[in-house]
């Protein structure tokens, strides 16, 4: 695997965590705010001693067979989540063919597949550098969004009650971090300090979580209990102009990081099956999203913000960390 | 005779069976002169190609010192004489085989045999005709030079030495295809460029088996990766000064006999949007010049499909006015937006066809004539819309800005305006993150193309998002290798 930049690693990471965060279902409050930041450092810290691994130029390939099975059976269960994800948040994006019912979904859904084939199979390096140039994009759109809410936003808000209690809003923070797991591939072959790397990412994860949740709160709060998507209709609500409506910008926003969250994962399991299985060489890459596609169905019309999804979202780096340090004891 | 029978075979010495022989290779061509005189007491012949050496070089420099030798013991003797003594030509050779001889002979040299030599001697006399040095015509310029390349790779050469005169400057030639034998110079600076770009780009050239070498084309696919990439990793220039501008950045270029473009390697993607003229200008406005281009690239690729998908599937995105104003429009329109759209297009891109292949005098008058009576009349008889039109002329005005990169403005055009004339946004989003991986992944020799953007880097956004200094610009010390990335 080729190296990626500081910058691309931190943009293809976000772009997981931002799609995930459009697709979020259920009131949320500034307690969410809270307590998917303290999800984040957890998570963080969880991921640490591999972090600290990786600084010393190790990657997933020295963590043996059973970290990269663990690593790549998190990403394609990550990828399905994804794929669930958007199933369930296509029903409110406007498509052309919505006519369709029900099968507009899966169409959505497939049109992105069939683009995510194209892009995991142009390998990582393509996808983190364009993935760096849509993230700056999208970053401009949300910020748009962000600033505009201004005009339509309610302080009140702020103060609405929280549907759920802080810890289980940690748990919903970390089970939508599913991300994590793509580190485990990509930061070994992220180029500069690894350390400084995932920091700055944790960083302005923490800092887009927190400003995407404000938003989402001071434009929907007052019609928190009656909105699925909170985030979704947060940027439907946001109009600057009063004769016009931008909604569809959103729709553009929500297809590319749509795509880049699940090619990422798409790229990531193409390379992680190469190291658990290097005799499957031929169609990996459609194989690997086609088996998340599958696991998406699996998990649709689930709530996915239980300890289990947590535990999905944290659990790769501890177990890669863990066998690193076996491989090395058994070794020495 | 194929080329293979007489390729390595040795020269005869007997002059007649020499003589005969050549004229079965050749079949008896009647551009191959022959004339037999006898000097230094040896019969000789001296060969030349008619049309490719100049006649009076040949009698004034060739001819007339060789006639007047004194008599010699053998041809060896006549041949050591004509070296040691005779300063013929500056350009002197010696053929051992046949093979090399015709080379020499269709290249222009005078090539010289004796009866009982087992080799020729050549003299560089070349006199071929050839255009003249004049402006070139797809890279307009303003304030620089008004000199572009010409087929003669010579005088390329020298319109590049006359820029750079340099020792670091290297013109290394070499021969190209199997019936052709073109000339090809790749040149280079050798204390910038990158040693590993160099290696491989000799590798590249190396693999190069065709017959013959008859354009850029030819050349550019084995230069470039295998992968399918809708832009081309290799850049072309008619011009001398741009092309010297890239050496002195650490690039290398490749020059081929007949061409009058060269072929440079790396290219990046944001240099199709930069031109001479940039550097002649105040830098704040050449920095608004380079944003008009960017702006004028995504119009061009976008404009039509963003209309279309915005007409026909997200109407909320207008403002009232704006909405009513082509509803009114289109109403009247009896193809669908995207018909109409795809009609517009076609017919831009035949009559631009017929401009092109067209005599030149009558080409530009049947470009204007039909795109203004063929535009006219479609808006009159009510078969296309003003607004759509206009659109469609904005797009294709946009695209005329970066000349270099018409042929994928003009295809990924169609291939967004059908993205999003049958799914919206959602469909141009879609496009454009498989065009936007495509560009991103178009990588050779280890070079990104869409460096300085992706992967960023701060120094090569100081000539790519603005314009500085020529000051700041002089201490930058700036060569391609920053941007090399493997």
């Amino acid at each position: 695997m080729n190296k990626i930049t500081l910058g691309q690693f931190s943009a293809l990471m976000l772009i997981n965590d931002v799609f995930a965060l459009l697709c979020l279902t259920g009131g949320i409050s500034l307690w969410t705010a809270l307590g998917f930041s303290v999800g984040i450092v957890v998570q963080f810290i969880l991921a640490l001693p591999l972090i600290r691994i990786y600084g010393r130029g190790k990657n997933i390939e020295q963590c043996g067979k059973i970290a990269q099975t663990a690593a790549l059976i998190g990403v394609v269960l990550w990828g399905g989540l994804l794929f669930s994800m958007l199933w369930s948040t296509g029903d409110i994006i406007s498509v052309p063919f919505e006519k369709l019912g029900k099968w507009s979904r899966l169409i959505m859904a497939a049109i992105i597949g069939a683009v995510c084939v194209y892009l995991s199979s142009s390998g990582i390096k393509a996808v983190a550098r364009s993935g760096a140039i849509a993230a700056a994009v999208g970053a401009l759109c949300l910020t748009a969004v962000a600033v505009s809410s201004i005009i339509d936003s309610d302080m009140k808000n702020l103060t609405i009650q929280p549907q759920d209690g802080f810890f289980n809003e940690m748990i919903k923070g970390i089970a939508i971090g599913g991300g994590m797991n793509a580190l485990t591939v990509l930061l070994g072959y992220t180029k500069g300090k690894t350390v400084r790397t995932a920091t700055t990412y944790i960083i302005c994860r923490l800092i887009v979580t927190a400003l995407i949740i404000a938003v989402g709160v001071l434009v929907s709060g007052g019609i928190m209990d009656i909105t699925d998507f909170p985030i979704v209709t947060a940027a439907q609500l946001t109009q600057p102009f009063s004769s016009q409506r931008i909604d569809s910008l959103f729709l553009i926003v929500f297809t590319v990081f749509a795509v880049y969250s699940i090619a990422v994962q798409g790229a990531a399991a193409d390379y992680l099956l190469d190291c658990v299985y290097p005799k499957f060489k031929k169609y990996r890459c459609t194989a690997m999203l086609a088996l998340m596609a599958l696991v998406g169905l699996m998990f649709q019309g689930k709530t996915h913000y239980g300890v289990t999804f947590a535990v999905l979202g944290t659990a790769v780096p501890v177990i890669a960390a863990i066998c690193w340090r076996i491989r090395k004891a058994v070794k020495s | 005779m194929k080329h293979q029978e007489y390729e390595k075979r040795g020269i005869y010495p007997e002059l007649r069976k020499n003589i005969s022989f050549i004229k079965e290779i050749t079949d008896g061509s009647s551009d191959i002169l022959v004339n037999e005189f006898i000097t230094g007491g040896i019969k000789c012949a001296l060969l030349c190609c008619e049309g490719m050496m100049s006649s009076q070089t040949t009698a004034d420099m060739v001819l007339e010192p060789l006639t007047g030798i004194e008599n010699q013991d053998s041809p060896k003797s006549l041949f050591s004489y004509i070296q040691t003594y005779l300063l013929l030509s500056t350009d002197r050779t010696s053929a051992e085989n046949y093979g090399d001889m015709m080379r020499m002979l269709h290249s222009g040299f005078a090539v010289l045999i004796a009866d009982g030599a087992d080799s020729a001697l050549a003299f560089g006399v070349q006199g071929y005709a050839s255009r003249g040095i004049q402006e070139p015509s797809g890279e307009g310029n303003i304030l620089g030079s008004h000199e572009g390349f010409v087929e003669t790779i010579r005088t390329n050469m020298s319109m590049l030495r006359r820029r750079l005169k340099t020792p670091e400057l290297v013109m290394k030639l070499m021969v190209k295809g199997s019936s052709s034998h073109t000339d090809i110079c790749l040149c280079y600076m050798k204390d910038r460029v990158p040693q590993k770009l160099l290696d491989r780009i000799m590798k590249s050239l190396d693999e190069i088996k065709l017959e013959s070498i008859l354009s850029t084309g030819y050349v550019r696919p084995f230069l470039e990766q295998k992968n399918f990439n809708l832009f081309s990793s290799t850049g072309l220039t008619e011009r001398p000064d741009v092309l010297c501008s890239k050496l002195i950045e650490g690039r290398a270029a490749v020059l081929i006999d007949g061409i009058p473009y060269a072929i440079i390697i790396p290219r990046l993607f944001c240099e199709s949007f930069h031109t001479l003229d940039d550097y002649a200008h105040k830098p704040y406005y050449s920095t608004f010049l380079r944003w008009i281009r960017y702006g004028a690239f995504v119009l061009s690729v976008l404009l039509p499909a963003i209309y279309a998908a915005i007409v026909m599937y997200h109407p909320e995105l207008l403002n009232s006015t704006l909405l009513l104003l082509l509803v009114q429009e289109e109403k009247n329109a009896p193809l669908s937006i995207l018909t109409e759209s795809f009609l517009v297009l076609l017919m831009y891109e035949v009559i631009r066809e017929a401009g092109v292949r067209l005599p030149k005098p009558v080409g530009g008058s049947v470009s204007i004539i039909s795109g203004l009576i063929i535009g006219d009349a479609a808006v009159k008889s009510g078969l296309v819309s003003t607004p759509l039109l206009t659109m469609t002329a904005l797009a294709v005005l946009g695209g005329l800005v970066v000349p270099d990169l018409n042929p994928q403005i003009t295809v990924l055009r169609f291939a967004f305006l059908a993205a999003g004339g049958i799914m919206g946004l959602f469909g141009i989003s879609i496009l454009a993150c498989i065009v936007l991986t495509n560009i991103c992944g178009t990588e050779d020799y280890g070079f990104p193309f869409t460096a300085p953007l992706s992967p960023f880097s701060s120094k090569g956004m100081e000539d790519t998002a603005v314009r500085i200094g020529m000051r700041k610009m002089q201490n930058r010390g700036f060569t391609v290798e920053e941007y090399f990335n493997e």
